[in-house]
C-alpha cells in the first residue's frame, strides 16, 4: 500500500483537505455522549480497521483519489501507532498495580506475622510464670526475642513503679554516658548542649558525607529529648497564627536522603516554618539513627515549631524485627544496649497526635469508632511501651478502651467500604470507612485527618470524599522507582499543598525500565514467600497430581496458594 | 477443611472457558479498587487492553456501549464486563498488529525516508492526527522514545522496545 515517494510528497498537501473532508464525514457518525469524555475521542479521528476506506476519496479524479488515500494511509499509520501505544501503556499499567498488590500484601503480612509471633511468645511466657522473675529453661531460638521483649519489659516496668524523679535517676544510672568521652579521632560532629541551629546543620552536613554520631552526644541527645517530650500533652496543638503554615511529613523510615530533599526544598524548621512529623522515623532504611537524631534535634533547638507523633514503628517491639535495633547494634556496639533503652523511653514519650488550628488533626494511623478525644487527651501515654501490648502486669485488669484509643491511632487504614472492622491484613487496629471519618470530624469540628502509615505511589492520596489525606514521605519504598515521597503545607485557612519528589536518579529512566526494576523486587520477595512454605506447598500439590505428571492446572495453583496458611500467595 | 480434590477433570473446551474467565477476573480485580465487583468506566480500556486486545479509541468507545445496559453510568459492573470480555477474547477481536506492520507505519510517517522522526513529526502526527495523543502520552512516548543525543527518534530501535516488553 506504500505510494511512492514524489508522489506522497504531492499528496502531502491533499492530505490536509482529505482530511478535513474525512472530519466532516466522521462528525455526523460520531457517537459521542457526554459521559465517555473520560475517553479521548476527538472528532479530528476516524476509526479504523473493518471501518472502510472508501469515505476519503472526494471526486473522481485519480490523482486526488491517489492524494486522498495517502493522507488517509498516514492518518491509518497514526492510529496505528497511537492504538499499539495505547495497549503498551496499559499493560504496563496492570503490571504496575500488581506490583504493588504483590508488595503490600508482603509488607502487611508479614506485620501480621510478627505480631502473632509476638503474642504467642508473650502467651507462652505468661502460661510459664515468667513475667515477674525467673528465667524459662530451653527454648534456645527464642532467646533473641525473648531478651528484646522480657527483659525490656521488666526493665520498664520496675521504672513505672517509682515516682518521676526516682525513674529519671534510675533511668540516667542505666544509660550514662558520664564515662563516654569523645576521642581526639572522632570526626562527627560536636554537641553542646542546649543545642542551637548550628549544631543541626553540623550534624546535617557530617550525615550527608556518611558520619555518625558520637555514642556520647547521641545519649545526650536522647536524654533532653525525653526530658522536652514529657512536658508535652498526648494530643499537641500546633497552631498556623505566627507562621501562617504549617508543614506536615509522613513516613521516613530511616531514609536520610529524603529528609534531606525535604529540609532542602522547604527550609529547616523555626518559628516562621513549623513542622509536624508523623511518625514512622525509624526501622526499614539504612539511617533511622541519624534521622531520628535529626528530627529529635529540631525538636529541641525549635521545640514550638516541630512536632513529632509516634507511629507504629517508635516501637520497641517492631525495632525488634524492623531493622532499627540492628542499626543501632551495628553503628553503636558497646553502647547499643543503653541506647535501646532510652530510645524505647523516648518513643512511649511522643506526643500520640497534632491537632493544628484545632481543625486538622494529625496522626499516624488513623481513626476509630471508638476514638474518643477526651479519653486520649486524658490517658498516661507512656505507660505504652509499645503499642501492641497494654500496660501493666499479668493479672492486672486491661483497660481495653483505653488501650484501643492508642492502637487505633497508630495502626489503622482507611478503607472504601463504611463500617469499622478490625485491620486483620496488619493485625493491629482498625479498617475504617467513610461514615466513621465523617462522624468523627463532625463530632469534634474538624475538617480533616491527616496520616501516614501506608505507601502510596503519588506519596499521598485523599480518600472518603477529601476527608482523609495519606501522606507517605519516604520515596522508593518498596524498591528503586516504586513510588514517590511527598509532604503537604498548610496554609491558616487549611488548604493543602502537596510538594512530590523522589530521592534517585530513577526518575530518568523510561518507565518501562523502572517498572521492570521494581517488579523483579516484588518478584524476589514473592519467591521467598514461596520458598518459605514450599513444604506444604508441594505437598498440597502432590495431592492434586496424582498421575505425579509433575503438572497441575493454574486455577489449583491459585487455590492451594490460598489455602496455605498465613499466606496470601493465591491472590 | 474443605475438600483438597481437584477439580472433575472436564474437557479442554470447558477448561479452556474457565480459565479465560480467570483471566479476565484476575485483569478487572486489579483495577477493581474499592472491592466492589465495579471498575471505573474510564479504566476499561487499559483493562481490555491489558487482556491483549489492540482495540483503537473508537473501538473502545463500542465495547463500551456494549456493555453499558440502559444508562451510561461512570461504573462497569462485573458481569456486563464479563460478557463483552469473553466475546472480543473467544472471537479473537482486536488483534494487534505484527511488528513489522508497526515498523511500516512509522515509515509512512517518515516522509523523507531519514530513517527516523524528529520531535516536531512526532508531535504533528500523534497530536493532530488519526485518535490524538494527549500532551501527557506525547511526553512519555518522547521521553522512551527520542535518542537524547540527537533528538530524533529512531523508529526502527524503538519498536522493537515496544514489542519486546510487551512479550514479557
Amino acid at each position: 500500500l506504500l505510494k511512492s515517494r514524489s508522489e506522497k510528497r504531492n499528496a502531502n498537501s491533499a492530505a490536509a483537505a482529505a482530511t478535513t473532508a474525512a472530519n466532516a464525514r466522521s462528525k455526523s457518525s460520531n457517537r459521542s455522549s457526554s459521559w465517555a469524555s473520560g475517553i479521548r475521542l476527538r472528532t479530528g479521528g476516524m476509526g479504523c480497521g473493518p471501518s472502510s476506506s472508501d469515505d476519503a476519496s472526494a471526486s473522481g479524479d485519480s490523482k486526488e483519489k491517489d492524494a486522498a488515500s495517502a493522507g488517509e494511509i498516514s492518518i491509518r499509520s497514526a492510529v496505528l501507532i497511537q492504538k499499539w501505544y495505547r495497549r503498551y501503556k496499559a499493560r504496563l499499567e496492570a503490571r504496575r498495580r500488581t506490583t504493588w498488590m504483590i508488595y503490600q500484601s508482603i509488607e502487611y503480612s508479614s506485620e501480621s506475622s510478627q505480631l502473632h509471633l509476638y503474642n504467642f511468645f508473650n502467651d507462652m511466657l505468661s502460661l510459664t510464670g515468667v513475667g515477674g522473675g525467673g528465667h524459662p529453661s530451653g527454648a534456645a531460638a527464642a532467646e533473641p526475642l525473648k531478651t528484646c521483649v522480657v527483659g525490656h519489659r521488666r526493665f520498664t516496668e520496675r521504672l513505672r513503679q517509682l515516682s518521676q524523679e526516682e525513674e529519671d535517676r534510675e533511668l540516667l544510672d542505666l544509660t550514662s554516658f558520664a564515662d563516654l568521652s569523645v576521642e581526639k579521632s572522632y570526626r562527627g560532629p560536636h554537641l553542646t548542649f542546649p543545642l542551637s541551629a548550628s549544631h543541626v546543620q553540623l550534624m546535617i552536613d557530617s550525615f550527608r558525607q556518611g558520619g555518625q554520631l558520637h555514642p556520647r552526644y547521641l545519649l545526650q541527645l536522647l536524654h533532653e529529648t525525653r526530658l522536652a517530650l514529657r512536658a508535652k500533652p498526648n494530643v499537641h496543638s500546633a497552631s498556623t497564627s505566627i507562621s501562617k503554615q504549617v508543614t506536615v511529613i509522613g513516613d521516613l523510615h530511616g531514609k536520610l536522603d529524603d529528609l534531606l530533599i525535604v529540609f532542602y526544598k522547604n527550609g529547616l524548621p523555626d518559628i516562621t516554618n513549623p513542622y509536624v512529623f508523623n511518625g514512622d522515623f525509624v526501622d526499614r532504611g539504612a539511617n533511622s539513627v541519624e534521622v531520628a537524631a535529626l528530627l529529635f534535634a529540631c525538636q529541641l533547638v525549635w521545640p514550638t515549631a516541630v512536632c513529632v507523633n509516634r507511629g507504629n514503628h517508635e516501637d520497641h517491639v517492631m525495632n525488634c524485627r524492623y531493622g532499627f535495633i540492628k542499626e543501632v547494634q551495628t553503628k553503636y556496639r558497646h553502647s547499643a544496649s543503653k541506647i535501646v533503652k532510652l530510645f524505647a523511653e523516648v518513643f512511649a514519650w511522643m506526643p500520640l497526635a497534632t491537632l493544628i488550628d484545632d481543625r486538622i488533626l494529625v496522626a499516624h494511623g488513623g481513626i476509630s469508632d471508638k476514638l474518643d478525644l477526651e479519653l486520649l487527651r486524658r490517658l498516661d501515654r507512656h505507660r505504652y511501651l509499645s503499642a501492641l501490648r497494654p500496660p501493666g502486669n499479668d493479672g492486672e485488669k486491661v483497660d481495653y478502651l483505653e488501650w484501643r484509643q492508642v492502637l487505633d491511632l497508630l495502626w489503622s487504614d482507611p478503607k472504601p467500604q463504611a463500617g469499622c472492622r478490625p485491620n486483620t491484613f496488619r493485625g493491629g487496629g482498625c479498617y475504617f470507612g467513610p461514615d466513621v471519618t465523617e462522624s468523627f470530624l463532625r463530632k469534634n469540628k474538624l475538617t480533616l485527618l491527616v496520616r501516614s502509615h501506608e505507601c502510596k505511589q503519588d506519596g499521598y492520596e485523599f480518600c472518603h470524599d477529601g476527608a482523609v489525606l495519606t501522606v507517605f514521605s519516604a520515596s522508593n519504598y518498596y524498591e528503586e522507582g516504586s513510588n514517590r515521597g511527598a509532604y503537604v503545607k498548610f496554609d491558616s485557612s487549611g488548604k493543602p499543598h502537596i510538594v512530590q519528589y523522589m530521592a534517585s536518579r530513577s526518575r530518568r529512566l523510561p518507565v518501562g525500565r523502572r517498572l521492570s526494576t521494581v517488579e523483579e523486587g516484588a518478584l524476589k520477595g514473592l519467591r521467598a514467600r514461596v520458598l518459605a512454605s514450599k513444604t506444604e506447598l508441594l505437598a498440597a500439590f502432590q495431592r492434586l497430581d496424582p498421575g505425579r505428571t509433575g503438572a497441575i492446572r493454574l486455577a489449583d495453583w491459585c487455590q492451594v496458594g490460598r489455602r496455605v496458611p498465613g499466606n496470601h500467595l493465591g491472590t | 477443611m474443605a475438600t483438597e480434590e481437584a477439580l472433575p477433570p472436564e474437557n479442554p473446551e470447558d477448561t479452556a472457558v474457565q480459565e479465560l474467565k480467570k483471566r479476565i477476573a484476575d485483569a478487572f480485580e486489579i483495577f477493581d479498587h474499592e472491592a466492589n465487583q465495579t471498575v471505573d468506566v474510564r479504566e476499561v480500556g487499559t483493562i481490555i487492553r491489558s487482556l491483549g486486545c489492540c482495540p483503537t479509541e473508537g473501538e473502545l468507545h463500542d465495547i463500551l456501549k456494549e456493555m453499558e445496559e440502559e444508562e451510561p453510568l461512570p461504573y462497569v459492573t462485573f458481569d456486563a464486563f464479563l460478557g463483552v470480555a469473553m466475546k472480543i477474547l473467544q472471537e479473537k477481536r482486536y488483534k494487534p498488529a505484527l511488528e513489522d506492520q508497526l515498523l511500516k507505519a512509522f515509515q509512512v510517517l517518515d516522509i523523507e525516508n531519514n530513517g527516523y522522526l524528529t520531535k516536531e513529526e512526532i508531535e504533528k502526527y500523534m497530536v493532530e492526527e488519526g485518535e490524538p495523543f494527549s500532551t501527557e502520552e506525547l511526553e512519555e512516548m518522547l521521553s522512551a522514545a527520542i535518542d537524547p543525543e540527537k533528538g530524533t527518534v529512531i523508529y526502527k530501535e524503538y519498536v522493537p522496545l515496544l514489542v519486546v516488553d510487551d512479550a514479557v
